[in-house]
């Protein structure tokens, strides 16, 4: 998804890997305490979270600098607003996830002989035929738990600086994309989305906030987000 | 009833409910399992209802309906989901299949059910099932359309990315994924007509933006009370001296059941509502004069016969119901009452089987029938007027104590006190009254006499002020207050005469002290707004 030019390209970009990222990693942190519990699990939620964690400082940066040196339009400007919600809220949709990642690991702790995981009706994670050992041994401070609390911190370090930086507010970023896709209603649908079949269309879509009346449906200045 | 699991493994972070939960996967001790087939996929982990119960039973050794009554929140509550009938949260003890839910979607965990997931996950069902969402679904999904708009673009990414992060499962674990995740949210966000039990979502039981007090109540409250203020004798004095005060009877006497003359403001009290009316015995005496202008002096007797039957002797209840009968209701009675033919089927049957409120259907179609008919003509007829006319007004008596009413704390004196000692009159700034100085510095408003209110004003928020309440001969109270005008409560700071800092500073009830010596100080201090009045209240005991 990349825009046709400068920071707000960037942004995108990195913004939709995050999003990938965060719910990969979601997934995993749900099976936590589940019948797919165990080391290895634990190990690719923590590679997932990694790969999460660059992002926010790249992403920071860059909508800060766009922010910051005045864009070059009154479209680019809103654009980055726009990115910049949304990565403020992939932050803390992940970090709520780090979190209860973090309760979780404790309550179902892997050391010793370890809480015996519920039966949720999920396999094993990891190659067929192994199933994670639970036998613990190893440090006494698990290395996930360490990982665990310096992400919360770093994650959470990351929003607050973000949201004493930056202020935007909130209501005033429209969202592009209407909330069902290719829906039959809307005449100006060329939005450019990409179409997933036939989803139900709801018949409000108009916001009335007062930034200006422009309809849920209008075509952004730019084409459409491409890939 | 769940403590006996905490004994065998309690841990402090652990709800008791998720430890019994962990128990329950012991491979020995724990529930068994089976595998639930789906098409052609196979499922473990389900367990059977019935088995479920009779691990609870066993368990926790209780009866069989708290088992079951437990098991059943299990499932409320979402530790446990049903596997055929999703919607239907309860615990069948056959052989219906169950599964548990994991432990991230546990509603013990100190994680609400956010909007933002609720709406991601809306948005993963829309994507998935081509549009296919319940009616009530799509109420809250437009709703959150429009209450999380700003972030709605990260909605529907976070959706599409998690449902490509779902394929890349294998084929049953993602039905069980699914499974959790449904269960989650009929739990959290209930359809209509489901019990909620968290109370979330588009049918939540209560309005929690709702103010407790129930408004129309209130509103009622405020205009009695207001209607009410003059009669008040706590708030508003009473004519011609509060007894308990002045130790002079006249109030009560004048106020009797039936005297010759009622005050005034009693028989205004009967213009208020039919209630007061009826419930003064004068009132009452009073409108029935007027009801045999009217020939219809027989409701008003019959009403009063009926309270007589309600609350009187009960050992002659039979003999009373049967003379009401007889006078009232027997076809061709002598005082033949009107009422509908409903009402008099019910009350002769009830006759049959007497009994004190056996006349309450016929009493209150009565009483409404005087209240919506005569009433509104009485309050204009002469009878009424003149009564009016001839109420007294008593005098006030001078024998009063002075004093706030509420602020006397005995009533063990015979010989009021005088405390015409502490004189203030009103008067403009800068005058000084006998027993009152004001220190240096201080500007001096208004003096006036409301039952010792003293006012004046800080110039500013640091200063202090000095009383000295002259000679006087009794000990009194000082109790002092402050207002800050843009506040609508009182701020009190009390200080004591030894010590020149203040002592307590509350809010509300303030606690007396005794004055030692004729001088108090005190002081405003502090970050709050500088306080615009000051209010001393002299209160004799």
């Amino acid at each position: 998804m990349c825009r046709a030019r400068g920071a707000a390209g960037m942004c995108a970009t990195a913004q939709a890997a995050l999003c990938k990222a965060t719910a990969g990693h979601r997934q995993l942190v749900l099976q936590l305490g589940g019948s797919a519990d165990g080391p290895r699990l634990r190990e690719e939620r923590c590679r997932r979270s990694a790969e999460a964690v660059p992002h926010p400082a790249g992403l920071r940066q860059a909508l800060l600098a766009g922010l910051r040196q005045g864009p070059a339009s009154p479209e680019e400007r809103r654009e980055l607003e726009r990115l910049w919600v949304l990565f403020l809220s992939a932050l803390e949709l992940f970090l709520q996830d780090l979190r209860r990642a973090h309760h979780l690991c404790q309550l179902f702790s892997m050391q010793g002989g370890g809480t015996a995981p519920l039966r949720t009706g999920l396999g094993g994670w990891g190659p067929p035929g192994h199933k994670g050992s639970r036998r613990g041994g190893g440090p006494t401070q698990p290395p996930a738990a360490r990982c665990l609390e310096e992400e919360i911190e770093q994650v959470r370090a990351t929003l607050a600086e973000m949201e004493s930086r930056a202020n935007i507010p909130l209501w005033t970023v429209e969202a592009t994309q209407p909330v069902g896709t290719g829906g039959t209603a809307a005449p100006a649908a060329g939005v450019g989305e990409e179409r997933t079949g036939q989803c139900w269309h709801p018949p409000c879509l108009l916001r009335h906030q007062g930034a200006g009346d422009r309809a849920l449906l209008t075509v952004p200045p730019h084409p459409g987000p491409g890939r | 009833l769940l403590k006996s699991c905490l004994v065998v493994i309690y841990r402090p972070e652990t709800e008791p409910i998720e430890a019994l939960m962990m128990e329950m996967q012991n491979p020995d001790t724990g529930i068994k399992t089976q595998t639930q087939r789906v098409l052609i996929t196979n499922i473990p982990h389900a367990v059977a209802g019935n088995d479920i119960f009779q691990w609870i039973l066993q368990r926790l050794q209780i009866t069989e309906e708290e088992a079951l009554h437990l098991g059943d929140l299990f499932v409320k509550y979402g530790y446990i989901y049903p596997l055929l009938e999703p919607k239907n949260l309860t615990l069948k003890t056959d052989g219906s299949l169950y599964r548990f839910q994991t432990p991230y979607f546990w509603p013990a965990q100190s994680w609400p059910a956010d909007d933002t997931d609720y709406a991601i996950y809306l948005a993963k069902k829309n994507i998935k099932r081509k549009g296919i969402l319940e009616e009530y679904e799509k109420e809250h999904y437009n709703m959150l359309n429009q209450k999380i708009n700003y972030k709605w673009d990260f909605v529907i990414m976070q959706a599409k990315e998690q449902y490509k992060a779902g394929k890349e499962r294998k084929k049953a674990d993602r039905y069980a994924l699914d499974c959790q995740e449904r269960a989650y949210w009929l739990v959290n966000r209930a359809p209509p007509g489901m019990l909620d039990v968290l109370e979330y979502g588009l049918n939540r039981v209560t309005d929690p933006n709702e103010k407790k007090v129930n408004q129309v109540r209130q509103g009622l409250l405020v205009k009695y009370s207001e209607q009410f203020l003059s009669n008040d004798p706590i708030l508003s004095g009473c004519l011609p001296s509060n007894p308990w005060i002045t130790d002079d009877p006249d109030f009560w006497d004048l106020n009797a059941k039936l005297v010759e003359v009622p005050t005034r403001m009693r028989v205004e009290r009967w213009a208020f509502n039919f209630n007061e009316l009826i419930r003064d015995p004068k009132g009452r005496q009073n409108f029935q004069l007027f009801l045999r202008k009217e020939f219809s002096g027989e409701n008003l007797s019959f009403w009063e016969a009926c309270e007589d039957l309600k609350y009187g002797d009960q050992s002659k209840v039979k003999e009373k119901a049967e003379e009401i009968y007889k006078l009232f209701l027997a076809p061709g009675a002598r005082r033949w009452i009107n009422i509908d033919g409903t009402t008099m089927g019910i009350t002769v049957k009830g006759l049959q089987h007497p009994h004190r409120y056996v006349l309450d259907a016929a009493q209150t179609h009565i009483y409404m029938l005087m209240k919506k008919d005569s009433y509104g003509r009485y309050l204009k007829s002469p009878v009424y007027k003149e009564m009016l006319a001839k109420a007294v007004v008593p005098q006030e008596t001078v024998k009063k104590r002075q004093g706030p009413p509420w602020g006397l704390l005995s009533s063990a004196q015979t010989k009021p006190l005088n405390p015409c000692e502490v004189k203030v009159t009103a008067a403009a700034a800068e005058q000084r009254a006998s027993y009152l100085q004001v220190a240096a510095g201080t500007r001096l408003v208004a003096l006036e006499e409301a039952g010792f209110f003293l006012k004046w004003v800080f110039p500013s928020q640091d200063e202090g002020c000095v009383v000295n309440l002259g000679r006087l001969n009794c000990s009194c109270f000082l109790k002092l207050s402050m207002r800050c005008q843009s506040q609508t409560g009182w701020c009190f700071f009390l200080c004591s005469s030894s010590t020149p800092q203040p002592s307590k500073q509350e809010r509300g009830i303030m606690d007396f002290h005794t004055i030692v010596s004729s001088k108090a100080y005190f002081q405003v201090s502090g970050k709050n707004p500088p306080a615009d009045l000051l209010r001393v209240w002299l209160v004799f005991p």
